[in-house]
């Protein structure tokens, strides 16, 4: 899966998670800029996002996530990995 | 050593330094981590020596279990260089035991006191208290090696040296109040090439760093420490004004202690060419319960949030709201009961926790609540918490509180603050310009990370730095220890 997919694929998780259907997510954006990114929403949003390409972050990979690019390149490792 | 005090001031830290940088520069980096090593494990025993066995044996049993870890992942099928997101019995196990370790080194140091006088109240048993030292700075370096367990688990350490372990884990800079430092943020910075020198251009930050946070401490903090405990030592006798004066003034006390230990913290590595995670980022400025804890203590945030509040979520039953809320709960309450063993800072952590959880509901919730006002409600919340913080026993806080809200009347007497802050109306007058000026500092000024980061050296930062430092080594005579020390 190419990281294009993946970024086409997090972004519905993101605007589902977040309800804001207008929602748009780049490689820079951090919890800063979407409105509700907090731990809460964190561990929901990783949680949704194991479910859709079906495995599970380590505890480390989820508080180490700085950015939405991070995030991608983690899930795109971990499918390459599987 | 306290950073606060002559000795480190004046004779430790100028020749910890002076040796790092002359090893670096004539022996090897070898040498100079060796000497950072000592530093750091003299300075810890200075204050009492007999803890030192407790942090090495604590070191050692981490570091075995460690190695031991590699040692059989290295022998299961794929060897050291297979991906880890799979875990064998054995690693599972080790990492199991080696998180037992560290909770049961906790607990036994830290709790059992609290465990059998707690037993005793509730049942009227007598039975004895132990006579167990509590090992300076066991919260942090046990959670920092917790958190080196699940890295090491998960497979994000690869190699790391004896020398380097216990370098990591008692660094003088973080060792006794944090903060709480990942492996990958420290290790590889003493291994980096570029670091291994001398740098003006993190030294003089650096220093600047550590003269505002030495002056917060030693000047600011320790004025409202002088009004904070007098207040607390006549909790009962204080109506409405000085009761809110006395808790202010201990919130300020705290704020300034921990933002300027902190500052310490972080001016210590850089002036080391060393960067430590940030800890502090004005968490008055945040206008609800959430946003003080992603500022308030931060590196304790990001353990709390990963190390217990996702491992809480995923044991739940279902990933749901209320679930979530259970978990935010729980893990805040934990919390509470790592900054102390008293039923005050369980009551503290909970305050948090539910503080936390009632922000959560009202986000999903959506009710728009004006800033000024979210921002008032926030203040209550943690200055009522801090009551618990403070306070010796229970009893003492709720005194502190009735008085806090109208339960011992309300005074107009002139002599109203005399408890407080002295008996003259000028000690009335200077303790609220005090605590107007710092809540207009903590508001509107930038803060110490701010500053750092737009640092560049000016004649009035070379007549200011001079000033500070003297103000506050002028107040030494005052000198207390920082309020984390005790966890």
């Amino acid at each position: 899966m190419t990281q294009e997919q993946i970024l086409e694929r997090v972004q519905l998780i993101f605007r589902e998670c977040f309800d804001n259907d207008t929602l748009v997510i780049e490689r820079s954006t951090t919890a800063k800029d979407v409105e509700n990114w907090d731990s809460l929403n964190h561990v929901n949003l990783l949680a949704a996002i194991e479910k859709e390409f079906g495995f599970e972050f380590t505890l480390t990979e989820m508080g180490g996530l700085k950015n939405v690019g991070e995030m991608l390149d983690l899930i795109h490792q971990i499918l390459s990995d599987k | 050593m306290p950073f606060n005090s002559y000795g480190f001031i004046f004779l430790f830290f100028p020749v910890v330094i002076a040796g790092y940088f002359a090893l670096l520069h004539v022996a090897n980096p070898r040498w100079a981590r060796l000497w950072l090593l000592a530093a750091s494990l003299g300075s810890y025993a200075w204050v009492k020596p007999e803890y030192t066995p407790l942090l090495l044996l604590s070191i050692g049993v981490n570091y075995g279990s460690y190695r031991w870890l590699l040692d059989v992942r290295r022998k299961a099928p794929g060897g050291e260089g297979r991906r880890t997101r799979t875990k064998s019995k054995g690693e599972h196990r080790i990492f199991l035991a080696a998180l037992a370790f560290n909770v049961a080194f906790l607990a036994f140091f830290k709790y059992t006191n609290f465990f059998i006088d707690s037993m005793n109240a509730m049942t009227g048993a007598e039975v004895a208290l132990l006579r167990i030292a509590l090992p300076l700075g066991v919260s942090f370096f046990t959670i920092q090696q917790i958190v080196f367990q699940f890295h090491a688990y998960e497979g994000s350490i690869g190699q790391c040296a004896f020398l380097d372990y216990l370098l990591f884990v008692s660094f003088f800079g973080y060792l006794t109040s944090g903060p709480i430092v990942h492996h990958k943020e420290f290790v590889p910075q003493l291994n980096d090439e570029k670091r291994q020198r001398f740098s003006p251009e993190s030294f003089f930050p650096g220093l600047w760093l550590f003269v505002i946070g030495l002056f917060k401490k030693a000047f600011v903090a320790d004025t409202f420490a002088v009004w904070a405990n007098s207040g607390f030592d006549h909790a009962a006798e204080l109506t409405l004004f000085p009761a809110w004066a006395a808790v202010l003034c201990f919130t300020m006390q705290l704020y300034f202690d921990f933002g300027g230990y902190s500052d310490m913290a972080v001016g210590i590595g850089k002036m080391l060419n060393l960067e430590l995670p940030r800890n502090f980022n004005s968490p008055f400025k945040a206008t609800n319960l959430i946003g003080f804890w992603s500022r308030w203590h931060m590196t304790l945030t990001r353990f709390i949030s990963t190390y217990l509040y996702i491992p809480i979520t995923r044991a739940m039953p279902r990933s749901t709201f209320p679930y979530a809320m259970v978990a935010t709960f729980c893990s805040m309450f934990i919390a509470g009961l790592w900054h102390g063993a008293a039923w005050t800072f369980v009551i503290f952590g909970s305050i948090h926790g539910l503080g936390l959880v009632i922000n959560n509901v009202s986000r999903r919730l959506k009710l728009k609540v004006p800033a000024v006002a979210a921002w008032v409600l926030t203040m209550v919340l943690v200055v009522d918490a801090n009551v618990f913080f403070r306070a010796k026993t229970v009893g003492d806080a709720l005194t502190l509180l009735k008085a806090m809200h109208f339960g011992n009347g309300v005074s107009f007497s002139r002599y109203q603050f005399a408890e407080v802050a002295g008996v003259f109306a000028i000690d009335t007058l200077m303790m609220g310009a005090a605590l107007l000026a710092a809540l207009g500092a903590v508001l509107l000024l930038k803060n110490s990370d701010q500053m750092e980061k737009s640092f560049t050296p000016s004649l009035g930062m070379a007549v200011a730095l001079p000033i500070l430092f003297w103000m506050s080594v002028a107040h030494f005579s005052a000198t207390t220890n920082f309020l984390y020390f005790n966890f």
